[in-house]
């Protein structure tokens, strides 16, 4: 069943953002997309906060014209917004009316975990602890879109992980349509069923999460899903690099021509000292410009025609004398390639 | 390296401090101490008292119902002709209290433009410490609402409450200390209003006669009783400054 219907375009500043956008209850939307690309704008169309042209529906009711107010929507702004002169249990209470309002409150915060800080006001609240009451808030309403703007970027490890854990029990069990401002790869792996990615005020890709990861689209998407891309154009059974350098893959697109992006992983890239033999059919020469940690493992920023990321065991980084500056060589098998056909 | 302060700056500096610090010390060193509760006792001296609080007070409420509201247009609402109509609002700021006295006279007098028949009463002295008071609640209001984060009145929005609830359950609240500070201050210079209340609303024992134009009148007849209002006067205007502690600042 259709929830949420969205075919909007709204002007933030000088900006323009357009999309379309349907989702089904008990989904749950990462949407990802560069800094400035418009995700928060989108929220607030959907949330009313921008006025908009076009068309919010939710549950099969026109919402456009309705202010925030009167829309059945819960927004939990990046720096969580709780009011500082309520505690945690009337903030959660500020968006509820009634004589059971404070009881229903304390409801939520038990269900979230946080019951024994109902009092607290909110600058004596921990990061997370804060996230999880502005959450409580927008969920005690019983919105039926629940719009997260990066709910765990102000975050330390720890709160992240925390909330991260909240957020998941509650929204499998939320029949809403979530949607999720995210920059995180875990964030989108572990609490997200949909991504939909943005760029410049446009939707570029919508797909489940899976099928996303498999494919990404824009070169965008796929580094921040921790993979290489580089665009290039199918010539001659392989692939012409934009910017120079060719590859050859085994799953090719027919069609000569045909715009592309290929994927591939760090994992797959092999680093050498001297030029490969063997079955790589994808070898070239690159010059290492980063080395960086990446929790026991070497992330190695590589630059070339194209450039690479490569991830690699710090033993190999000794053998090899890996240092910033220094030439290798790098292959990956054609068969560990993916082709997107844009 | 400390540098030696110039003595070109530090004499004027110094002049400076005694200029504006030496009036203050010889109202308190030329008070007739002994006579001082005596002549603050004395039945006119109460009334005026009693009249100043009212009016002053009254001044203050009448601020606070136009000049919050003023000051929430000016800062949350686009329209044209926006800055000249705040320039317009600080105008009884540089304005000549005689004047400002003179133009309500113009405006509501008997033969003014919008003739409501209150000059010369205890409204006409509310009316005119209202009109040099309220430059300052719109200042410092304003300045505390540009400075809110939009944020928590957005969230309001989205948990259910329309604007006029918004204002009253979260912007109020947040910008308490600012309205706290801009009250203090309007209230004070509404206290210490002479030129536009005489002007406006005369000076009549019972009804319009303030503690600062009692004094005026008074400092012919009975200097002593002058200068005991004076110090009464001079002991409120420290108070309120030591209740804001500087936390009162025309932000932008």
């Amino acid at each position: 069943m259709t929830v949420l219907d969205v075919d909007v375009t709204g002007q933030r500043g000088e900006f323009t953002v357009r999309a379309q956008l349907s989702a089904a209850a008990g989904e749950v939307i990462a949407l990802v997309g560069p800094n400035g690309a418009g995700k928060s704008t989108l929220l607030r169309l959907v949330a009313g906060l921008v006025p908009a042209q076009g068309c919010v529906r939710i549950d099969g009711t026109d919402m456009t014209a309705q202010p925030p107010e009167r829309r059945p929507v819960g927004w939990v702004p990046q720096q969580s917004a709780l009011f500082p002169h309520l505690t945690a249990v009337d903030n959660v209470a500020f968006g509820i009316g009634g004589r059971r309002a404070r009881s229903h409150s304390l409801d939520w915060l038990e269900r979230l975990g946080i019951a024994e800080l109902a009092t607290r006001k909110p600058a004596q609240l921990p990061g997370g602890q804060a996230q999880k009451v502005a959450l409580a808030r927008a969920l005690a309403r019983q919105p039926r879109v629940l719009l997260l703007d990066e709910p765990l970027a102000a975050l330390d490890a720890v709160g992240r992980t925390d909330v991260r854990r909240t957020l998941r029990a509650h929204l499998s069990a939320f029949d809403g349509v979530t949607i999720a401002v995210t920059h995180d790869a875990v964030d989108v792996a572990t609490i997200a069923d949909r991504i939909v990615a943005v760029d410049s005020g446009h939707v570029v890709q919508d797909d489940s999460v899976a099928e996303a990861m498999r494919r990404p689209r824009t070169r965008w998407l796929a580094s921040m899903l921790g993979s290489n891309a580089c665009h290039g154009h199918v010539r001659d059974r392989g692939i012409d690099v934009d910017g120079g350098g060719r590859l050859v893959a085994s799953d090719l697109p027919p069609a000569e021509d045909a715009e592309v992006l290929v994927v591939f992983a760090p994992q797959a890239v092999t680093l050498h000292s001297r030029p490969p033999e063997g079955s790589a059919r994808n070898a070239w020469r690159v010059v290492v410009r980063d080395l960086v940690d990446a929790g026991g493992r070497v992330r190695v920023d590589a630059d070339g025609a194209p450039s690479v990321v490569a991830e690699v065991t710090p033993a190999a980084v000794a053998e090899l004398g890996l240092h910033e500056g220094a030439l290798v060589w790098v292959s990956v098998k054609a068969t560990e390639l993916t082709v997107v056909p844009l | 390296m400390r540098r030696r302060t110039p003595l070109g700056l530090f004499t004027p500096a110094l002049i400076g401090v005694a200029f504006l610090g030496i009036p203050l010390v010889a109202v308190v060193a030329k008070a007739p101490w002994s006579d001082v509760p005596g002549l603050l006792w004395s039945s006119d001296a109460r009334t005026a008292l009693r009249l100043s609080l009212e009016c002053s007070g009254g001044a203050l409420l009448l601020s606070l119902l136009i000049g919050v509201p003023l000051a929430w247009v000016l800062a949350r609402v686009d329209f044209p002709g926006k800055s000249v109509l705040r320039s317009l609002i600080m105008v009884p700021l540089v304005l000549p209290p005689v004047v400002g006295g003179v133009a309500l006279l113009l405006a509501f007098g008997r033969h003014g433009l919008l003739p409501l028949h209150i000059a010369f009463t205890t409204w006409a002295a509310i009316a005119a410490e209202a009109f040099v008071a309220l430059p300052f609640l719109v200042l410092a209001v304003e300045g505390a609402l540009l400075s809110l984060e939009p944020q928590y009145e957005e969230v309001a929005a989205t948990l259910g409450h329309g604007a006029f609830a918004t204002f009253r359950r979260v912007t109020v609240p947040l910008i308490a200390p600012a309205l706290a500070a801009g009250s203090a201050l309007a209230w004070a210079r509404a206290l210490g209003e002479f030129g536009a209340t005489v002007t406006f609303a005369g000076s009549l024992p019972g009804t319009t006669q303030t503690l600062p134009s009692d004094i005026y009148l008074e400092l012919e007849t009975n200097p002593n009783k002058a200068i005991a209002l004076s110090v009464l006067l001079l002991f409120v205007s420290v108070l309120v400054l030591f209740a804001l502690r500087g936390r009162w600042r025309v932000s932008r």
